[in-house]
């Protein structure tokens, strides 16, 4: 884990030197407006903050004994397998949402992501594959009238 | 049950049946165009507000009176003063079963985007179909404040230079768009100051904090009758119509000549047929004559238009050259 | 006595059948709505709002404060059960209910939660009732400057609130804080740090980061060590929802205060029950004996802030009622609905249709017994969630977390927002960054730079403004010696253990 400090603190201080750089470019001084201040001034002086603060932790992760420290990132081989397959499949989720519709981004997710958290019982994992997306369109785009997105479902939908 | 032949021959023939219905809506826009589909009527602001109220009235009656012959959902996609909204309406191209209700954030979200040197989503990139009324604006001080018209107020910002806090919502909407040429109107420096949304400019303005503000008449008309406020002026064109308005002058008749209002507009995705242009222009053109729409018009007080397709299409285009004119004047719109 | 009578009337408005039934539903909704991650009081609203149009404008409001109720309530379900804050101003109840379910007191914590609701609710109509016409004068003389200074004094507590590194919460409260900076900014009317993406115009969604951090965040991190996690699974029975007389004892005192803090907050227009139930929680801490046990399953971190949310509702419908100024973006959808129904709220509204007041104040009480009665009595059959296996739970909880997301602006821009967030909540529990304060920034971060910049333009760019108001300044100090106090303190523990052992 004292790597990975090392690697937070670097990376939250590239953050904190990029979103100062960025604001910047905005106004942060007095704008014609006139409010005194311009919409640069807080993102840029938050970014001081955090840099300073990302800093001192960045600091304390190279100056700190290694067994301040807990030992490795993650706890096992499988752990992280795990821990990557359900970033995956989620990610994937994500990605087909708009064109494939919600029902089935959420099929995947649930077909990817049980067997990640443990299920071995491949008909339980079909049934609520298939039932989750059911429910899901029944309580939020059925009762409470949000407007998922069908993505290529939307054609055989619509009809009713 | 059994599952006989003929029960399976009957699952086939309305499984076709149904995919032949999935395709029926390509086919029918061909020939006049008539919505096939429930129509989804998409507002770019959240339910509730004037915007919002406007949309689930204009659908309601739709429905109800079967101007259109489907259902016509209201749709809410709020957020990022309507570029949420409007980029969700801008995918369905071609697509005439969308439809969106416009106001002025729909021009002037835009316009200051591209101000900033973004590219994004113009009013231009959508088919408008009708404006059906204007909002009217009116300026409201605190009932005890020492500007018993606007004159008064004038006067007081004319002593020194942003010695009067305007409030209102974001700088580039459309009240600091009103304050902008009432300033200019009046050649004086208002000190405006924005904020979240309506609640917090009345508490503003009830606690003194700020000295003037811009509403809706109708909307402040409790206000005014409990007398915690006064209205000094309407930016509108003629008196407002309704019996408690009958007093409040325009801003024009006082001298300042600013007409600013918000439109209630229709709008659908570009590339849709002519005929279905047609087709909804004849619709809004029957809920503009309907009864219960004209009843919600003369109770809130708004000024009640009918401009089809091509008035509306240039409406807008006129307000934007305006708007951005009012933009660069507050600064934001390069000169 | 006047206002007895009143309210008798109210009652009498109230009790009728349809009513009653009216209220029964809409606390009903509201709490499953509550409950349901994104899908918070005002979409609920705006959800009810078509439903009402038929009905009379009393019983339209009766169903909706049944509703606004219900949700305050129900946002503590998923909080306490699975760490997903169900709407935003249950955060806090995060932090030390969930904790509770992991120690298998998940009924304790729903209990406390409910009857410090109960409480607060309550009390929060009295007040309505009572004290509307001078506290709404106190809302008012709150303009940007004291709003500035709340929020400083609500800032300088948050790092403190967690227990764990100081300085990982400092970094969390600045990346907070700068998560809320992009968006369209209602100052020079400018897109800023949106990088193009029109989703970032609006800014970041609230909820998509408490969602996210809280929700996603745990659920990522127990894929890696699905073992660990053993709720206590045996069956609850109602005896054991309710305290016991230590609980009792050391969850009275907060839910009063709650009951306080959340009112005042309340009535502010543009503070929120969010803030309520976060002062509530730094309050409590502060006063607390063992500050060590929050944020590891201290009852009074749930029965505070539970108080405190509850009890704002009561405030906001304050300025809604005496002033027809809504305070939260719930009571403004309650506002344009009423103006829908041909009722004008405003100063004269009390005068005008006191049936309608009453009887919105009577259906309150009578929506809050309802509730926790409906509650209590639940508790052990929401605490059936905990017995779903973890393989289908965790995913659950995604797909519920997704949909509610998105549901909020129905934007799928949203629903990548929560995976990075979930990511980012993953990391920051590895790294033992607590998520509180990030979500707390997010909240405070735009009504900071909103009042800051307000107020220098009041005073045309003089920082004397802050000084020069009372409330303001007092408030400053307040804040000041919150920052200062502690840090003394230390010292003063320190000087002493040295010379202890000298």
């Amino acid at each position: 884990m004292k790597r990975g400090e090392q690697i937070l603190g670097a990376v939250l201080l590239l953050f904190a030197i990029y979103i100062g750089y960025e604001s910047t470019m905005i106004e942060t001084g007095a704008s014609s407006s006139n409010s005194g201040i311009g919409a640069g001034f807080m993102p840029f002086w938050l970014s001081v903050g955090l840099g300073i603060s990302s800093m001192v932790l960045l600091g304390r992760a190279f100056v700190l004994p290694t067994d301040r420290f807990s030992p490795g990132f993650f706890i096992d081989r499988t752990g992280r397998m795990r821990v990557l397959w359900v970033f995956a499949g989620y990610l994937l989720a994500v990605v087909v949402m708009k064109p494939l519709g919600m029902m089935i981004s959420l099929a995947i997710l649930m077909a990817t992501t049980m067997p990640a958290f443990g299920s071995r019982n491949w008909k339980s994992i079909l049934l609520t594959t298939i039932l989750t997306p059911l429910c899901v369109y029944l309580v939020f785009g059925y009762w409470l009238k949000v407007d998922l997105p069908m993505g290529i479902l939307e054609n055989i939908l619509s009809i009713y | 049950m059994k599952v006989s032949v003929h029960n399976i021959r009957i699952i086939i023939l309305s499984i076709l049946a149904v995919s032949v219905l999935a395709m029926a809506p390509a086919i029918s826009e061909a020939a006049s165009f008539v919505p096939t589909r429930p129509i989804e009527f998409v507002c770019f602001a959240s339910p509730g507000g004037g915007s919002g109220i406007f949309a689930e009235t204009v659908g309601g009656i739709m429905e109800k009176e079967k101007i259109v012959p489907v259902p016509m959902p209201r749709i809410y996609k709020s957020g990022g003063g309507f570029a949420v909204g409007m980029a969700y309406l801008a995918e369905k191209k071609g697509n005439p079963h969308f439809l969106g209700s416009t106001a002025n954030p729909f021009i002037l979200t835009p316009l200051v985007v591209t101000a900033s040197g973004k590219k994004t989503i113009l009013h231009k990139d959508f088919t408008q179909i009708a404006i059906l009324a204007f909002d009217e604006m009116a300026v409201v001080v605190k009932y005890d404040a020492p500007y018993k018209n606007l004159k008064d107020l004038i006067a007081a910002a004319k002593t020194k230079a942003k010695s009067i806090k305007f409030g209102g919502t974001n700088v580039g909407g459309t009240d600091s768009l009103l304050v902008a040429s009432l300033a200019k109107a009046a050649g004086v420096e208002f000190n405006y100051i924005a904020f979240q949304g309506g609640g917090e400019v009345n508490a503003a303005l009830l606690g003194g904090h700020i000295d003037a503000m811009s509403a809706n008449p109708t909307e402040m008309l409790p206000q005014i009758e409990g007398k915690t406020m006064r209205m000094l002026a309407v930016a509108s064109e003629k008196r407002l119509s309704g019996s408690d308005f009958k007093d409040l002058p325009t801003m024009k008749e006082l001298g300042f000549n600013v007409i600013f209002n918000t439109h209630r507009g229709i709008t659908a995705p570009a590339g849709i047929s002519a005929e279905a242009v047609a087709y909804y222009e004849n619709a809004f053109k029957k809920l503009s004559e309907n009864d219960t729409f004209k009843k919600y018009i003369a109770d809130n007080n708004m000024t009640p238009t009918y401009m089809n397709s091509v008035q509306a299409t240039k409406y807008m285009n006129d307000f934007a050259d305006y708007a951005n004119g009012l933009l660069k004047d507050l600064g934001i719109a390069k000169k | 006595m006047e206002t007895l009578q009143q309210l008798i009337m109210g009652f009498h408005v109230a009790v009728t059948p349809l009513n009653l039934l009216l209220c029964f539903l809409g606390a009903l909704a509201g709490t499953i709505i509550g409950a349901l991650p994104g899908i918070g009081p005002s979409a609920g609203l705006a959800i009810l709002l078509p439903l009402t149009f038929g009905m009379n404008p009393t019983s339209a409001m009766i169903m909706m404060a049944g509703l606004y109720c219900g949700a305050m309530y129900g946002g503590t379900i998923t909080s306490v059960l699975i760490n997903v804050p169900g709407e935003s101003s249950s955060v806090m109840t995060c932090l030390d209910g969930y904790q509770m379910a992991l120690q298998g007191r998940a009924g304790k914590a729903l209990g406390i939660a409910a009857i410090g609701s109960f409480i607060a609710g309550t009390a929060s109509v009295v007040f309505l009732m009572l004290l509307s016409i001078p506290l709404v004068k106190f809302a008012l003389s709150f303009g940007p400057p004291e709003y500035f200074a709340l929020m400083l004094m609500g800032l300088c507590t948050i790092a403190g609130l967690t227990g764990g590194s100081v300085l990982k919460a400092l970094v969390g409260t600045f990346l907070g804080l700068l998560i809320s900076t992009p968006g369209m900014d209602a100052f020079s009317g400018l897109p800023r740090l949106t990088f193009g993406l029109t989703g970032l115009l609006g800014g970041v969604n609230f909820l998509v980061v408490a969602v996210g951090l809280f929700g996603i965040g745990e659920v990522l991190y127990n894929a890696e060590q699905i073992m660990k996690l053993e709720f206590v699974t045996e069956k609850i029975k109602i005896k054991e929802v309710w305290p016991n007389r230590a609980e009792w004892r050391v969850s009275a005192m907060p839910i009063i205060r709650g009951t306080f803090i959340g009112f005042i907050v309340g009535v502010l227009p543009g503070a929120g029950s969010t803030i309520a139930s976060f002062m509530s929680y730094a309050t409590e801490k502060r006063f607390s004996k063992h500050p060590e046990l929050f944020g590891k399953g201290a009852i009074e971190g749930v029965a505070g802030p539970e108080a405190a949310n509850n009890s704002a509702t009561g405030g906001a419908m304050v300025p809604l009622l005496t002033l027809g100024i809504p305070g939260s973006g719930t009571t403004a959808i309650m506002l344009g609905a009423l103006m829908m129904f041909g009722l004008q709220p405003g100063p004269l509204l009390f005068q005008k249709n006191p049936d309608f007041v009453w009887g919105v104040i009577a259906s309150m009480y009578i929506g809050n017994i309802m509730l926790l009665i409906m509650n209590i009595a639940c508790i052990p059959l929401f605490v059936k969630i905990l017995k779903i296996p973890n393989a289908l739970l965790f995913p659950l909880i995604i797909v519920f977390a997704t949909v509610g997301v998105y549901s909020v602006d129905g934007n799928i821009f949203d629903v990548w927002m929560l995976y990075v967030f979930g990511v980012m909540g993953y990391f920051m529990k590895k790294f033992d960054m607590p998520p509180a304060p990030v979500v707390l920034s997010v909240v405070l971060g735009p009504m900071i730079e909103r009042a800051l910049r307000q107020s220098l333009a009041m005073s045309l760019g003089s920082y004397d403004i802050f000084f020069t108001r009372p409330i303001s300044a007092v408030l400053l100090l307040v804040g000041l010696a919150a920052v200062v106090w502690p840090v003394i303190d230390m010292a003063r523990q320190r000087y002493r253990a040295r010379t202890g052992k000298a």
